[in-house]
């Protein structure tokens, strides 16, 4: 069947044409705002359409270490998302993400410009232990409840890009607070890794601490692997330097299923996104 | 150990007293709730609400009101809509809110002066209530009223604004 062979390159069309609408869509929001919509307001810390509120996980668990008190509401609009993180993983991150899709387009240019040391460092790829991922946001947490200080919202780049765009239309400028993106964006292209979104990012993390084994997950079949290409094109595909063919893929994979893409490049069907 | 790295953490990131949009809750609890989502900026009609930039410290992307460039019309749109609380939701009289007291100060407050002004006492939205006129003459505030919009900060006329708002933390420290 010719629609099954290009599963995975329509899947990521799809996949790009969210991470445009969600900007497109946070540039609306302040815009309608001004109008006098108001049904829909919010950015990428928490959003609400109508009656509807959506929060961030990782913020939620901020306020509560912050407050040491549970608010209902704000419990119940985390539910959302970690639904989606339980059965989907991280597909915040590879679908809405505005740090996300910036990133990526930043290894579009070094992949096109810088090629070599682009695949040089590529070709290091390595994947994250669980405790280490765990254990950085974990410790996140910990310093946000001693120096009761809300460092997740500091340290969530979706959030901080949304709000300054909501800033920005509404005309009270931008901020230092986009400085805290920029330097990671600037540090990462120079390291040629996505340290951020790999390993760092309380968002991120905080969605993949939901996350359930049996549910949607890049699957890797050894028998199928016959491409014999040195190194594999899933690797040289994977946008956060993982190893799709090894263990230890999660908790660091955020689903976007680029990997499952370049295997059916090849012909097979050593890779697959399923559940 | 601990207790005293955090009061030196605290120390540096010290933070201003800021005028906080309607149904606020105390200023400490009111930094750990908010959340930064900017819907109680982005709801405001009057663009009263502004969000912080990292610019002004530690409590950036929490919202504060500017009283002197544009005070707050009680229009009570953002208690309602804060998904966590920081501000009251189930505040909707505006009779009820308590942001700050407006404070007059009577050096440069022109009917004090000698000359007629009744800018504030027309303005205020509290109408006749929480701003009196002592003789028909001079602006008292009345404590047990003022909301602390600061529509009479924005309206008044003398040179040096007489009457300021102060916000609701800055007088909770005063009364310790």
């Amino acid at each position: 069947m010719k629609n099954k062979r290009s599963f995975y390159l329509t899947l990521n069309r799809l996949r790009v044409l969210s991470q445009i609408t969600t900007i497109l869509f946070l540039i609306a929001v302040p815009l309608l705002n001004i109008v006098g919509v108001h049904w829909i307001l919010g950015t990428l810390y928490s959003i609400s359409f109508g009656k509807l509120d959506i929060a961030d996980p990782a913020i939620v668990a901020q306020t509560i270490l912050l407050t040491w008190n549970l608010y209902i509401p704000l419990l119940i609009a985390a539910l959302i998302p970690i639904l989606i993180a339980f059965i989907c993983g991280r597909v915040f991150c590879s679908w809405i993400c505005p740090h996300n899709t910036i990133s990526e387009w930043i290894t579009a240019f070094q992949k096109r410009f810088m090629t070599k040391r682009w695949r040089q460092y590529q070709k290091k790829s390595k994947n994250v232990g669980i405790r280490v991922y765990f254990g950085i946001l974990a410790t996140l947490l910990l310093v946000t409840a001693l120096f009761k200080t809300p460092l997740v919202s500091y340290l969530s780049p979706p959030g901080v890009i949304s709000s300054q765009i909501s800033q920005l239309i509404r005309g009270s400028g931008i901020g230092l607070e986009l400085a805290i993106v920029l330097l990671i964006f600037i540090a990462e292209f120079f390291l040629f890794q996505r340290y951020w979104c790999k390993l760092l990012c309380p968002v991120g993390a905080m969605l993949g601490a939901f996350h359930w084994k049996g549910k949607l997950r890049v699957q890797f079949q050894a028998a199928e692997c016959k491409c014999g290409k040195r190194p594999s094109p899933c690797q040289m595909a994977c946008p956060l330097q993982l190893e799709p063919k090894k263990k230890n893929l999660y908790p660091a994979c955020f689903n976007c299923g680029l990997c499952a893409k370049a295997c059916e490049n090849t012909g097979h069907k050593a890779i697959q996104l399923t559940f | 150990m601990i207790q005293s790295l955090t009061s030196i953490f605290s120390k540096i990131t010290k933070s201003k007293t800021y005028l906080r949009p309607p149904g606020a809750v105390p200023e400490d609890e009111f930094i750990s709730r908010c959340i930064k989502c900017s819907k109680c900026a982005q709801v405001c009609s009057y663009n009263s609400i502004k969000i912080l930039h990292l610019n002004a410290g530690k409590d950036f992307g929490t919202p504060v009101i500017e009283a002197k460039d544009i005070p707050c019309y009680l229009c009570m749109e953002c208690p309602r809509i804060c998904p966590s609380g920081a501000l009251d939701n189930a505040l909707v009289d505006k009779e009820k809110v308590r942001m700050g007291l407006a404070v007059i100060d009577e050096s440069k407050c022109l009917p004090f002066l000698g000359v007629i002004c009744r800018s504030c006492y027309d303005e205020c939205p509290i109408h006749r209530v929480a701003i009196v006129l002592e003789d028909e003459l001079l602006p008292r505030i009345d404590a047990e009223t003022c909301t602390g919009c600061g529509i009479c900060e924005s309206v008044c006329p003398a040179e040096e604004i007489a009457i300021t708002i102060k916000p609701l933390s800055q007088l909770a420290d005063k009364r310790k």
